[in-house]
């Protein structure tokens, strides 16, 4: 074998591995967000003073550092928020499978008459171990879910022996920041959620485009 | 997963109680009530109702072995917001299947505790009628 083609042929290997690696970071960079609307710029999220769920204080400083997911229900919902908190745990889960970060989730209670910090503690923690609660007077509530859209209202049954909560059931994507980067809409499903948010989290998140599949 | 479900729960036995007439017009397929944690005071019960008869059936009462109070209800979303209503009837019409399922129809299930996964809670259907349907539950966690 010549002295020229020794060298040839690492130096061919080297350029089809550049090339790989340049055209892995190049060509599937842009993802089209189709399960949420993305919030361009990011909007911040205002100043609120919560309560955990171990009755610490939770603040907006605390959404500093990390990605978080947020929803908004109450534990004596038994529909929509289990499903909710279901969903989650399996998009977290499949985030871990797939080697992609994976967010905080924080479940809000706009119930706080009924959901206590261990209340909500004991049932968010059913869902995943890592996740997180959080509740707050009305008006603490309110000074946060005002901004973000999210709305709440207690309603009676006829007898009022026993009242539900209409609420928002919009999943939130928190930017390390602190700002609200995305809104994810019902029905959520697993699948689009964790695509999305991998490509959110990565930086690889364009809008859907005007045709909106694609 | 789903494909599997399904002749799964045709197997699910459906009892015909004392003072109603059995026949093959109604059937209970997919029976699930959802797992919730320990503490939580009310889940949602969900199964598929087949009226394969020529008549519309009114299902105007509901009840639940070892459960408190059973209600039917109605999650609607309407601009991103969850509304839950109770209903006094549901309407299956003639020939129509009719679901009860995350998001929408359920039976909303009051007790403390409330059943653990891997248990079974009996539900029974009460129609206008006078058939009364009663079929076993599992108690599980939902899947996507």
């Amino acid at each position: 074998m010549s002295k020229s083609s020794t060298l040839f042929l690492p130096a061919a290997a080297l350029a089809l591995v550049a090339g790989i690696v340049i055209g892995g970071l190049v060509l599937p960079r842009d993802v089209e967000v189709q399960s949420a609307t993305l919030l361009t710029p990011a909007r911040p999220l205002p100043a609120f003073e919560l309560v955990r769920e171990d009755a610490s204080p939770f603040t907006r400083a605390d959404f500093e550092g990390d990605w978080s997911l947020v929803f908004f229900g109450f534990t004596h919902c038994p529909d929509i928020c289990p499903a909710t908190l279901e969903t989650l745990a399996a998009v977290k889960r499949r985030l871990q499978r797939e080697g992609d970060p994976v967010p905080k989730v924080l479940f809000t209670s706009v119930d706080p008459e009924r959901d206590d910090p261990q209340t909500i503690a004991d049932y968010v923690q059913y869902f995943d171990p890592a996740f997180r609660g959080a509740t707050g007077t009305a008006d603490a509530l309110d000074a946060l879910t005002r901004e973000l859209g999210i709305i709440s209202a207690k309603v009676w049954n006829a007898e009022r022996t026993a009242y539900t909560v209409d609420h928002s059931a919009s999943v939130l994507l928190i930017d390390p920041q602190a700002r609200l980067r995305a809104v994810f809409g019902t029905p959520h499903r697993v699948e689009p959620m964790a695509r999305d948010i991998a490509a959110i989290l990565e930086g690889r998140a364009v809008p859907a485009g005007p045709g909106g599949a694609g | 997963m789903r494909a599997l479900a399904r002749p799964l729960a045709a197997l699910v036995g459906v009892v015909c109680l004392a003072g109603c007439q059995p026949g093959p017009d109604v059937a209970v397929e997919d029976p699930w009530v959802r797992a919730v944690p320990p503490g939580a005071s009310a889940t949602a019960g969900y199964f598929v109702l087949v009226n394969a008869g020529g008549d519309d059936l009114v299902l105007e009462s509901v009840s639940a072995g070892g459960v408190a109070r059973a209600e039917i209800h109605e999650t609607r979303m309407a601009d991103g917001v969850m509304r839950m209503r109770e209903l006094d009837v549901v309407t299956i019409p003639a020939g129509e299947t009719l679901a009860f399922a995350p998001g929408g129809l359920h039976l909303m299930l009051f007790a403390d505790p409330l059943p653990a996964a891997g248990s079974a809670v009996t539900l029974e259907l009460g129609f206008a009628d006078g058939t009364v349907l009663a079929f076993e539950a599992p108690v599980r966690r939902g899947t996507d």
